[in-house]
């Protein structure tokens, strides 16, 4: 029988969680590359754990809401979700699952983030 | 407000404003997140391990369980019914015409010992996306698309269990009806799916309504020979399957037929077949095709359209271009059916009926490749690649149970 240790575990999901960062990271150095330029790589990478860390206080687990968590976060700021009142009501619906909340988020970062509401 | 310090918080310099602003936010956040959404590309990134068939890594081939309904198609998204090819050469239903329903049948193919497996398996599992392919296709739709979309398709190598065998088969796929098995020795009862729809992992449910246990020329037990039969569970009351003999005289084998209504009252039967070898030689082809044809025509007296025959056909050449199957979603694009050298097109879904208006017959599509590490018992293996099969109804399937699958259709939105 094929038993996996725990060590191996681990080793898994800190591969899967590298592999995440680093798609991060080259989404900022394709996409945002003022951004980059500024920051660095090793800034850049490190600016992606912090947004990471932060979507999963609010209970974001899925690919796609952790990017667009990350993405967020750099372009509205490292505390957009405390600071823009219409990302902290859609974050802390707790009662939407997590598609809805994302969509939700995506939606009013698109409507309210150019008006400058919070 | 107290700002935390974040390396981001230093290069408030750089902040996208304005347009940019705009742009960023349009195409790179909410585009995005909506097309992985429309993807079912939203995979649970801390339930990788939990659930072993999310793959965050690999393009998708959209066959998509959920709304995205697809097969011959290239650009990722939403397949309407005018978008499928068609497997009927000539069809008196008009592509545009509002399709209500599918019906929807996975197809896995086994092979009852390892005798062929071994060649397909060094063929289809290292071998490159030309060995994949039919040379025909490779040539038709060329080295990019094929490699393409021969990269969308997942492989797999897993053990004995057939629950396991079947959740790699049908990963990243649409959600069938049915799931019918060709070969192989024995089946389980019942069976319990992963399916990620709308981001979120749905057990789904299916049980065994059928086993056919096949006898070859001789009468004699044959593996090869048997069929066994999934529905879902909330289609329990929708579908029927029976065991058939199709033909007569030297043109005879056996047949799996599963049977179902439309709410307009028209009675249907599909025909899931392994023909026998002897009948796929090249000149037996025609009289067997024939022989399918005939049988669908005497149905008629019953009140039964039979729509088609599908599965394992053992024939070399496609029946027309979009009765093989499409592949990552590239319809031109169509797998090798077999680890032969010479070309083999033995997975297919023929229309048996070109002259009724509300139902229609699609190009079938691949699915995943599943390689088998067997035991010395079973030694079950894999040489075909198997294959989803849709028929377009005008009407809805009848007897559908929605109660049965309450996290489904939710999550379906239907």
């Amino acid at each position: 029988m094929l038993t996996i240790r725990h060590s191996q575990l681990d080793a898994f999901e800190t591969a899967q969680r590298g592999r995440f960062e680093l798609e991060a990271v080259a989404h900022v150095r394709d996409r945002l590359p003022e951004y980059y330029a500024a920051l660095g790589e090793k800034q850049t990478l490190q600016a992606v754990r912090e947004a990471m860390a932060d979507a999963s206080v609010y209970g974001l687990e899925t690919r796609v809401g952790i990017n667009v968590y990350i993405r967020l976060a750099f372009v509205l700021g490292p505390d957009f979700a405390t600071h823009h009142v219409w990302a902290r009501d859609v974050l802390a619906d707790r009662v939407a699952d997590e598609y809805a909340r994302v969509e939700n988020l995506c939606a009013a970062a698109a409507q309210n983030a150019l008006r400058g509401e919070s | 407000m107290n700002l935390r310090i974040s390396v981001l918080t230093g290069i408030s310099g750089v902040l996208l404003i304005g347009d940019a602003l705009r742009r960023y936010l349009t195409e790179e956040v909410f585009a995005y997140a909506t097309a992985e959404f429309v993807a079912g590309a939203a995979l649970v990134y801390g339930a990788v391990q939990s659930c072993p068939y999310a793959d965050t890594t690999r393009p998708r081939s959209m066959s998509q369980n959920g709304m995205v309904r697809t097969n011959s198609r290239k650009n990722l998204g939403e397949l309407r019914n005018e978008d499928r090819n068609m497997a009927a050469v000539k069809t008196a239903t008009s592509p545009k015409k509002e399709c209500k329903d599918f019906c929807v049948v996975a197809i896995f193919s086994r092979e009852a010992s390892e005798n062929f497996a071994k060649a397909y398996r060094s063929k289809m599992e290292a071998g490159s996306a030309q060995n994949r392919v039919t040379d025909s296709s490779w040539k038709k739709a060329g080295s990019f698309a094929s490699e393409d979309a021969m990269n969308r398709m997942h492989t797999t190598v897993v053990g004995t269990d057939f629950q396991d065998q079947l959740q790699a088969l049908l990963k990243s796929k649409m959600v069938p009806h049915l799931i019918a098995v060709i070969e192989g020795k024995l089946a389980p009862a019942n069976l319990s799916l992963e399916f990620i729809i709308s981001g979120q992992i749905i057990d789904i449910h299916y049980e065994k309504i059928i086993s056919i246990w096949g006898k070859n020329k001789n009468k004699i037990p044959d593996h090869k020979q048997n069929f066994f039969c999934y529905v879902r569970a909330d289609l329990v009351s929708a579908y029927t399957c029976s065991e058939l003999e199709i033909g007569h005289d030297a043109i005879k084998f056996t047949a799996l037929g599963i049977d179902y209504k439309t709410t307009d009252g028209i009675k249907y039967r599909e025909l899931i077949v392994h023909v026998p070898n002897d009948l796929a030689k090249e000149k037996a082809v025609v009289d067997t095709v024939k022989a399918c044809e005939e049988y669908a025509k005497n149905e008629i007296k019953n009140s039964v359209f039979v729509t088609s025959i599908v599965g394992d056909t053992n024939f070399k050449y496609p029946i027309s271009t979009y009765t093989v199957p499409s592949s990552g979603g590239d319809g031109n694009v169509n797998p090798q059916s077999s680890g032969s050298q010479s070309e083999t097109n033995f997975m297919q879904a023929i229309p048996l009926r070109s002259d009724h208006s509300e139902h229609v017959v699609s190009q079938p599509s691949l699915l995943n490749y599943v390689f088998i590490d067997g035991d010395n018992i079973n030694k079950e293996a894999t040489d075909h690649p198997s294959i989803m099969h849709y028929t377009a109804h005008t009407s809805e399937i009848e007897g559908r149970d929605r109660t049965k699958l309450p996290k489904y259709y939710t999550k379906l939105g239907v």
